[in-house]
């Protein structure tokens, strides 16, 4: 139920950014990287932009964002006579969620920015030659906050903080413990 | 009306040929890495293959390489000029026979496979299951010899393995991890 709800918002979030240059919304484009601390891991994401009401103090902003980071992991396999060996593997984590972000201008160019969202995490095995083993998916929930600078008349940079709550997940016959984290990103993007 | 349909069938066949184009692509890449289990492969010149490679026979042509990743219960013929490397992940009651001029490991301190010279690796892996194992070789390390590949009246090759080697068919026991291990995850036990 929760995830057909996430889907569906989902759906709704990313339709109203197409329709942006056509039913007075400003829309963007992000494209940025970071880092969480647990687990030590470096992430990229990509933002797509819907700013449904703008004046010169605030502006309020829907977006759909896709946040991808992967970790090394090693299968276990057992060969025709059951004695086991081992290979390389890889786990992907790509959160797929809808924000909403309120944004205070502090200057011409300067703002804060705060927001809060939620979706989906789907965490993915692939095997020593890119097949796919596994999969599980749970939801995920962010909130963030930064500055936001302004890049001549269509572009804008970054620098913000958010925190990230994420459930356990299941490959194979395994349980893994998954930290709620905080992590630190930059990035720019581009308006239309 | 005829132009316009007439474009529409140049786009979807030309659509439907990239698709095809692809998915060729994409089936060729995905074919050279992957595990081969209970069958006989040649690799062919000029190829390199990168596999985890279980109860099969191996003939590695001259100018093609094999990077194995683990290896159990298998015989390679590698010819003058191919080359047989990898065996990062272990190697386990392998044998090699290897022409003159063949690259092979350099298996200092690994013990589970056998090497052999033979003077054609190709006729070898042809009469692979002629094979009669001497008496008095051992597979360890340090085996290294001329075996005849060509024996007497040994019949089929059943039985140089035990009974696990005959299983042909894929029992999905080897192509199925049983167990995964993140580096940056603990498990909840």
């Amino acid at each position: 139920m929760k995830k057909t709800l996430m889907t569906i918002v989902g759906i709704v979030g990313l339709t109203a950014v197409s329709e942006a240059q056509f039913a007075g919304i400003n829309g963007g484009i992000m494209l940025g990287g970071g880092f969480m601390e647990d687990p030590d891991k470096g992430y990229g994401f990509l933002q797509l932009r819907g700013t449904f009401y703008e004046d010169d103090a605030v502006s309020h902003t829907l977006s759909v964002e896709f946040l991808r980071h992967s970790d090394d992991a090693e299968l276990e396999f057992l060969d025709l006579a059951g004695v086991p060996y081992y290979e390389n593997g890889e786990i992907s984590f790509t959160n797929f969620t809808l924000n909403y972000e309120l944004e205070a201008k502090l200057s011409g160019a300067i703002s804060f920015y705060a927001g809060v969202g939620g979706g989906i995490e789907r965490v993915s095995l692939d095997d020593a030659f890119d097949f796919s083993v596994d999969s599980d998916r749970n939801f995920v929930g962010q909130a963030f906050a930064g500055f936001r600078t302004k890049l001549g008349e269509s572009f804008f940079a970054q620098i913000g903080i958010r925190h990230l709550w994420r459930e356990d997940f299941a490959l194979l016959t395994d349980q893994f413990v998954v930290e709620d984290t905080t992590a630190y990103d930059l990035s720019i993007g581009f308006r239309f | 009306m005829n132009k316009k349909s007439g474009f529409s069938v140049l786009i979807s066949v030309s659509v439907s040929r990239l698709v095809l184009l692809a998915g060729s692509v994409l089936l060729l890449a995905s074919c050279s890495g992957s595990r081969t289990i209970s069958a006989d492969l040649k690799v062919p010149s000029g190829e390199t293959l990168r596999k985890t490679v279980l109860g099969s026979d191996i003939l590695i042509t001259k100018g093609s390489t094999l990077e194995v990743f683990y290896s159990s219960r298998n015989r390679y013929f590698v010819e003058a000029g191919g080359a047989l490397v990898g065996f990062k992940r272990g190697v386990n009651q392998t044998k090699i026979y290897a022409e003159k001029g063949a690259l092979i490991p350099n298996f200092e301190s690994q013990t589970g496979f056998a090497i052999y010279t033979v003077k054609d690796a190709s006729e070898s892996y042809r009469d692979r299951y002629k094979e009669l194992v001497p008496a008095h070789v051992t597979l360890n390390s340090n085996t290294m010899g001329v075996a005849p590949v060509i024996g007497v009246g040994v019949g089929v090759d059943q039985e140089v393995w035990d009974v696990d080697r005959n299983d042909w068919g894929d029992n999905g026991r080897s192509s199925r991890p049983t167990s995964v291990r993140a580096s940056s995850y603990e498990t909840k036990d």
